[in-house]
């Protein structure tokens, strides 16, 4: 009896292997095949699980994931300083530093590598690593992919239950959370916001839930004005997108009542500024404490104590008696100027791109968190 | 999927006959055979190096160098053969009006210059300014820009400057949005005047005030140095004078606006005349014209004077019976108000709950 029981046994675990070994071509990990995507621009970059890089590409309306294989945690992280990196970037592409923008940052949770962004004047877009100091091109012929269209028919509407358009223009954010895929996008016609939870691996029915949210100024007036940039982030146990908008609001969702078709109303709690646009939104952690980090157009980077979210039981939605003015959760500028791309490393390093008073553009990272005040 | 760089070699390559080549304009240039450019699509897409019969194929390390005071780093990109030819494809474009230094190792091969634009060529203008009438109400959202030709992205508020009076510069009037809103063929430029200034109290718009005043005159200018995507400047510095009238706080309302209905047998214009001027871009795009019989009608659509009307010719004659204007309800006008809901909405002012529709329609009768 023992005998068979481990024949059994045994035979199972030959047979998973073997499926684990035979896994054909057509059964690549999380719905992907091979080939090469026809990118046209790469305006935002985002990674998922096991080394699954987003790129949003506006021009396409779509967003490609690529398996980068890029999976070997390094042996040890070593500090980014890599000063004046946009001429750096536009020797090695043969062109001058004017030629060339780069438009998003985003760091390899496991192999610590900087994917950048890049778009020369002309409109071609690049993806390039960094790390231990060397640049070097990623390639995005016959690798392993998988593609969501954010606009389903060309010249068709694309409507969600309530009758509004979804179409994007502009990639204005993405973020990979739990399985899920977060897109916010702005029209160049309407003044609206979309934004969408595609589940990931992508399926081919495309069950995304699209909506419109909305926030409110004081409890008086409703606007579905177009998001920036987002996060997700835990306040009080609850999962949160904290989104902030184009008009300066920053806005928390519940991320369980983002559901398509409804009409969801988020708590502002706090405002940007004026004329500040949010560039990017981090979570991070220094001395066991979280922290909301945030780079701006015309701010100094911003932080806030998670804690600070979670104990403000206002909300800026609500009216204000007279003569109160507050501009919700307390925001910290930290010392840092003019930075125009923020990434995460881990919990402690933050990687900024930062315009010099000299003018040159440096990228660099800050280890321990070291760069928040408190 | 990564390329290593920097190196990029070609094996076998042992005996190299060193030459200089230098590629100007001209093509009859007798050493254009030695080195040419490759173009496509006005882009100078890889360098063709014709390879002497009596390379062998070897250690030759082919590099392409910026030329640049003090530069050895070699440009990214692919190296390789086809059809007795070496060519290398950087990763983008060679930029215009730059030169490029070919080597094999430490040895120069020679120097390509790609040749810049022809201005005559190059030179590019601003065609319309939307809205195009000369007043707007006080919460105007969006500015439209129509070029010439292509331009370069994520410069558009170095090159705008709005003027109050005729002396006040004002500074944050426009969204710095980036990336901006172009249309598919960057042509065709959304700005939006900053909404946190625009909707009634957020803190920008208690301590800066919107962005526009009532009764006042201003002057909108765009500067001549704003680059095209092909490098060129436009042809001299464009402005546009408009007044402020009062604000905007009703939805665009099909049902009063005016139609002018063609006879039948005939391609006459339908003309839809609304009472306002509407959001130029989504006017391109709404209106549908439905038969009786639900089908489409196929025809072209004519936005009118200061976008306040709109004229649709039909690709057949018109027959005799009943049609509708179906126009899609996120058709705004220049606030921002749409046809279901307003740029922002009061919610002190109680209003019967009203199902949000994707369209509205307007009927009509063509008759004899």
């Amino acid at each position: 009896m023992k005998k068979s029981v481990l024949l059994v046994a045994l035979s199972t675990v030959m047979v998973v292997l073997a499926a684990m070994t035979f896994r054909g071509n057509d059964e690549l990990p999380y719905n992907l095949k091979m080939g090469s995507p026809e990118v046209k621009s790469i305006s935002s970059l985002a990674f998922g699980p096991e080394g699954i890089l987003f790129i949003g590409d506006s021009k396409s309306a779509a967003v490609y994931a690529v398996n980068t294989k890029d999976v070997k945690g390094p042996k040890s992280v070593s500090s980014i300083d890599v000063k004046a990196i946009d001429q750096k970037i536009a020797t090695l592409l043969g062109t001058t530093s004017d030629n060339i923008s780069i438009l998003d940052i985003a760091v390899n949770p496991i192999s610590k590598k900087v994917y950048l962004a890049i778009q020369s004047g002309d409109g071609t877009p690049v993806l390039m690593t960094l790390a231990e100091g060397k640049f070097a091109p990623v390639t995005l012929k016959d690798v392993e992919f998988a593609e969501v269209q954010l606009n389903n028919s060309p010249g068709v509407d694309d409507k969600d239950g309530r009758g509004r358009s979804l179409r994007v223009s502009t990639i204005s954010d993405i973020d990979y959370s739990d399985g899920k895929l977060m897109v916010s996008g702005l029209s160049n016609k309407e003044f609206s916001s979309t934004f969408r939870s595609i589940p990931f691996p992508f399926t081919d029915s495309q069950d995304y839930a699209s909506l419109e949210i909305f926030h409110a100024a004081h409890g008086r007036y409703e606007t579905t004005s177009p998001i920036k940039a987002f996060t997700t982030g835990k306040v009080n146990g609850k999962e949160y997108l904290i989104a902030s908008y184009t008009c300066t609001p920053l806005v928390l969702f519940p991320l369980d009542e983002l559901k398509a078709g409804t009409h969801v109303k988020g708590r502002t709690i706090a405002e940007m500024g004026n004329g500040n646009q949010p560039l990017d939104l981090i979570s991070m952690k220094k001395d066991g404490k979280s922290y909301l980090v945030m780079a701006n157009s015309r701010h100094p980077v911003f932080q806030v104590d998670f804690k600070d979210i979670e104990s403000f039981e206002g909300s800026l939605t609500e009216p204000l008696a007279d003569n109160v003015k507050t501009d919700g959760v307390d925001f910290e500028s930290t010392p840092l100027t003019d930075v125009q791309q923020l990434a995460k490393m881990d919990d402690g390093t933050m990687v900024f791109l930062q315009k010099k008073s000299n003018g040159a553009l440096d990228l660099w990272s800050s280890d321990k968190a070291e760069n928040l005040t408190k | 999927m990564m390329i290593e760089l920097i190196e990029i070699r070609l094996c076998g390559l042992r005996n190299l006959i060193f030459f200089v080549v230098l590629f100007q304009f001209s093509c009859t240039n007798e050493t254009e055979e030695a080195i040419s450019i490759v173009w496509e699509n006005d882009k100078a897409v890889a360098l063709q190096l014709e390879k002497l019969s009596i390379y062998e194929l070897g250690n030759s390390q082919i590099e392409v160098r910026l030329v640049q005071e003090g530069n050895r780093v070699p440009i990214l990109g692919e190296l390789k053969e086809e059809g007795g030819m070496i060519i290398f494809s950087p990763l983008i474009p060679f930029t215009r009006g730059q030169s490029y230094a070919i080597y094999n190792g430490d040895k120069k091969l020679g120097d390509v210059l790609i040749p810049g634009f022809d201005p005559n060529d190059s030179e590019h203008s601003l065609v319309e300014i939307y809205p195009t009438q000369d007043s707007v109400p006080e919460n105007l959202l969006k500015l439209f820009l129509k070029f010439s030709k292509p331009m370069r992205e994520g410069q558009s508020v170095n090159y705008l400057t709005l003027i109050k009076g005729d002396t006040d510069t004002l500074s944050g009037v426009f969204l710095d949005l980036q990336p901006e809103l172009w249309n598919e063929d960057q042509t065709l430029l959304t700005v939006w005047l900053d909404p946190g200034r625009i909707k009634r109290d957020l803190i920008p718009n208690q301590k800066m005030g919107a962005p526009l005043s009532k009764s006042e005159k201003y002057k909108l200018i765009i500067s001549s140095e704003w680059k095209g995507l092909n490098g060129g400047v436009l042809d001299r510095d464009y402005s546009k004078d408009f007044a402020v009238v009062a604000r905007d706080s009703i939805s665009p309302a099909p049902q009063e606006w005016q139609l002018e209905i063609p006879r039948s047998a005939s391609k006459s214009p339908l003309k839809v005349k609304f009472e306002e001027s509407l959001d130029f871009s989504l006017l391109n795009e709404v209106f549908k014209i439905i038969s009786h019989k639900n089908q489409e009608i196929d025809g072209e659509w004519k936005i009118g004077n200061e976008e306040k009307s709109i004229d649709f010719t039909p690709d057949s004659n018109w027959n005799k019976g009943k049609y509708k204007v179906r126009i899609s309800s996120r058709l705004e006008d220049l606030a921002g108000n749409n046809l279901n809901r307003l740029f922002e909405t009061d919610l002190e002012i109680q209003t019967s709950e009203q199902e949000d529709s994707e369209f509205q329609f307007i009927e009509f009768e063509v008759k004899e």
